[in-house]
């Protein structure tokens, strides 16, 4: 089928066309090359990473598979957020939140969430939060 | 030798009596011409896109160069029709069209609207913007090219009305 229409547009290109009062045609092709600009790669930004409610753009190809993640050992800067440590008892939970948590920012996930002790009334869940 | 002399005689008298009788007949007539208009229109040269997925600026086309020569003094105009079905006049002055394999939407226009024909080949042209910014489809890694993958609505059409 697209060998006719090669052909029929061959033979159209090598004609002329004669019309006699009133209306002559001729069909053209439109010929695009497309060019991709990548097949795969990996954009680093953390100018972006300082503010809150920042919005990113990522445009590709159609059919390109898009991951997004932080770069392993290397957490946004300017972290906001921080470490929270809810306590469990039987008079329900209290939380906890900031130094007394002794958090860790630094390399790390953008969130991680750790439980100690949870199967008793003393456990504690420790929660990083970092955006 | 008088008979040779008396013939000679005769014969010259009736020479002479038919050259004063000569006359000139003449008549009129017309020379009927019916000229019928016509146009040739060449073939339209491929209108070729060469674009890269995300550039910024818009891509204009190349090629598309045709001409028309019309019977001298008989004005006509230029079309565009999308597809190759029949002509139905007069065609559009542009087209937006989304090729349906690269999905890349483009406009075509005309380098003019029509003119009078002077007997003699005009040249035109098929123009071609394609926007900036757009993706395009391309399965394969570096160039597609809209025929090869498949297109089905890369053919349009030129018409000249006269």
């Amino acid at each position: 089928m697209k060998v006719a229409a090669v052909a029929g547009c061959i033979v159209l290109a090598a004609m002329s066309f004669l019309a006699i009062a009133g209306t002559g045609s001729a069909a053209f092709g439109v010929h695009i090359d497309l060019t991709k600009t990548r097949s795969s790669g990996i954009c680093i930004s953390e100018t972006l990473s300082a503010g809150t409610g920042a919005t990113v753009y990522v445009v590709c190809d159609s059919g390109q598979f898009v991951d997004i993640a932080p770069t392993p050992g290397r957490p946004f800067t300017g972290v906001h957020g921080g470490a929270y440590r809810y306590r469990f008892s039987s008079a329900g939970y209290e939380g906890q939140a900031g130094d007394a948590a002794d958090p860790f920012i630094g390399a790390a996930t953008v969130t991680a969430m750790r439980v100690y002790h949870a199967d008793g009334n003393d456990g504690r869940l420790e929660m990083l939060v970092s955006f | 030798m008088k008979k040779l002399v008396l013939a000679a005689i005769v014969g010259i008298t009736a020479f002479l009596s038919s050259s004063a009788q000569a006359q000139t007949v003449s008549t009129t007539f017309n020379v009927n011409i019916n000229l019928t208009t016509a146009c040739t229109l060449t073939a339209v040269a491929p209108v070729d896109f060469a674009y890269t997925s995300f550039q910024v600026a818009a891509a204009t086309a190349t090629g598309g160069t045709f001409s028309v020569s019309c019977t001298n003094g008989r004005p006509y105009t230029l079309g565009l029709q999308a597809g190759n079905g029949a002509a139905v006049p007069p065609g559009a002055a542009s087209l937006n069209i989304t090729d349906d394999a690269v999905n890349l939407a483009y406009t075509l226009n005309l380098s003019a609207a029509g003119a009078t024909g002077t007997g003699v080949a005009q040249p035109f042209s098929v123009t071609g913007t394609m926007a900036g910014g757009q993706s395009g489809t391309c399965v394969a890694g570096g160039v597609c090219n809209n025929i090869a993958t498949g297109s089905t609505n890369y053919i349009q059409t030129l018409i000249v009305n006269f």
